[in-house]
């Protein structure tokens, strides 16, 4: 699976997680986390999520220290099985 | 003993902001409006997905003014909570307090909702993914987002109310039952406002299946005279969804404040049947009624020929109709032929646990303006329900004083009796 691809189904992950509207379309992987608008519920969403999504457990700590979406793609790239 | 237990301690209790989301209107004025004009919120409901079901009608309220309104995660939230939080945000605006109320200026107010359903909508999804996914498939969020108790929660954490934060659970009568727990806080000085409501929204295959399934929906069309309360003809009821909210205040504080009252809670009773689950009795409702009007201070007490109107629960059920009117005539004698009779469930249907709020709202509003809104579908009375009901067009009151009725399924009764505010 290339970054593109991850991106696009982390983005339906998020869109559910996330308390802003998501413009998905104009998200890139310089986009901030921060800007998702998360709080630590959603952020327990989005970790079960990707690894229903991805077979990846997260830990809370290294998702929080996560700055951008392409910090989360590589993440997955690098767990993913 | 307390202090705020003492007779001579007790706070008056006004009511400082109203808020409205019902399938009428979501708004004061446009539900006030088609009050006074006749119509009708209950239509057939194309909007949802609900197969199967003989009785497709009732009163849907329209999403688009919240659409407009409510972003992100609040827009996805369940249908109760967005009513909630868009009728608290009414309530407290028209009481000149969501800039106090605000993320950025806690309060002490505390809020109260009556809720029979919870969040319905988020409750079926839920089950319908637990049935195909298992345990191993259920986010985190699903507990909150299915709490019976979601709706104050997430209007304390948007308005920073930082008081009691709860929600009623007692079918058709939490909205009362909300107002009055509320009443009681401030009249007793336990809080000096409360957020008070009540909201219910339930068109999901299953809840709105299993009504249709207990036999108490009316089969008449088109919709908007499906419901009939109190007349000859009447053949059940409607579902509704909506949601009201109403700031209560003391008395005191609102003076203080220079704030506009909209009107007065001056009494609250509360009885069960303890009978039947479904069934409705006279002596549990007459004794609510007479509970209700023996709340009122003592130097206020209401006699029967000062009630100008009675907000019926008035489902159009043929049960509840009759016992409803033999309760009024058991609890008030000779003065139930002063009192008219109102019901509004021919407007927005039987909204459950939001009822008692909206009806409230409505019995409230109709004191301010000294005027009933009509009953519709009224063509011919019922000879055996033995009460003065509004006509087909809108009516004077005379009076100050007002009772709001609901009963539940369960057996409980709560009754409110309100007063026009001054001057009114």
């Amino acid at each position: 699976m290339n970054r593109r691809e991850i991106l696009a189904r982390v983005g339906e992950a998020v869109e559910e997680s996330s308390a802003e509207e998501i413009d998905w379309a104009a998200v890139s992987e310089e986009t901030t986390v921060e800007s998702f608008g998360f709080d630590s519920l959603a952020v327990l969403d989005l970790i079960f999520d990707l690894k229903q999504e991805f077979g990846v457990q997260i830990p809370v700590e290294e998702m929080l220290a996560m700055k951008t979406t392409g910090d989360l793609v590589t993440y997955l790239q690098n767990h993913a099985s | 003993m307390m202090a705020a237990h003492e007779p001579q301690s007790l706070c008056r209790v006004a009511v400082s902001g109203l808020g409205l989301v019902t399938p009428i209107g979501v708004d004061e004025e446009t539900v006030w409006a088609n009050l006074l004009a006749g119509r009708s919120g209950l239509a057939p409901l194309d909007d949802f997905d609900l197969p199967g079901n003989e009785v497709l009608n009732g009163g849907a309220v329209d999403m688009g003014p919240l659409d407009a309104l409510q972003t992100g995660k609040l827009r996805r939230a369940d249908r109760t909570v967005r009513f909630a939080v868009e009728a608290s945000r009414q309530a407290l605006a028209g009481a000149g307090l969501l800039a106090e109320a605000s993320p950025d200026e806690a309060s002490s107010m505390g809020t109260i909702w009556g809720c029979g359903c919870g969040p319905a909508g988020t409750l079926y999804q839920s089950h319908r993914r637990f049935a195909a996914k298992g345990p191993s498939g259920m986010r985190p969020s699903t507990v909150p987002n299915c709490m019976a108790n979601s709706v104050s929660a997430v209007v304390s954490i948007r308005y920073r109310l930082e008081g009691t934060n709860q929600v009623v659970v007692s079918a058709c009568t939490s909205g009362s039952n909300a107002i009055g727990l509320g009443f009681r806080a401030i009249r007793h000085g336990y809080a000096d406002r409360v957020l008070v409501g009540g909201v219910d929204a339930f068109f999901d295959p299953f809840y709105y299946g299993v009504w249709n399934n207990l036999g108490v929906l009316s089969t008449i069309t088109p919709a908007a005279q499906a419901v009939r309360p109190f007349a000859a003809d009447r053949a059940g009821t409607l579902m509704g969804e909506g949601a009201a909210a109403l700031v209560l205040e003391s008395m005191e504080s609102a003076e203080r404040r220079g704030v506009r009252v909209r009107g007065e809670v001056v009494g609250y009773g509360e009885t069960s049947d303890a009978t039947h689950l479904t069934s409705p009795s006279v002596d549990g409702p007459a004794r609510a009624i007479r509970a209700a009007l023996a709340d009122v201070a003592t130097e206020e007490r209401v006699r029967g020929e000062q009630i100008a109107l009675i907000n019926a629960h008035g489902t159009a059920t043929p049960l509840n109709d009759l016992t409803e009117s033999q309760a009024i005539r058991s609890a008030l004698g000779a003065a139930a032929d002063g009192a008219l009779v109102s019901a509004n469930k021919s407007f927005f249907g039987h909204t459950l646990g939001a009822g008692g709020a909206i009806e409230s709202v409505v019995t409230l509003l109709s004191l301010e303006a000294g005027m009933a809104p009509p009953n519709l579908n009224l063509e011919r009375q019922d000879p055996a329900c033995e009460v003065a009901l509004v006509g087909g067009e809108p009516t004077r009151l005379a009076g100050e004083f007002a009772i709001k009725n609901s009963f539940g399924f369960g057996g409980g009764n709560a009754v409110l009796v309100f007063r026009r505010p001054a001057g009114g």
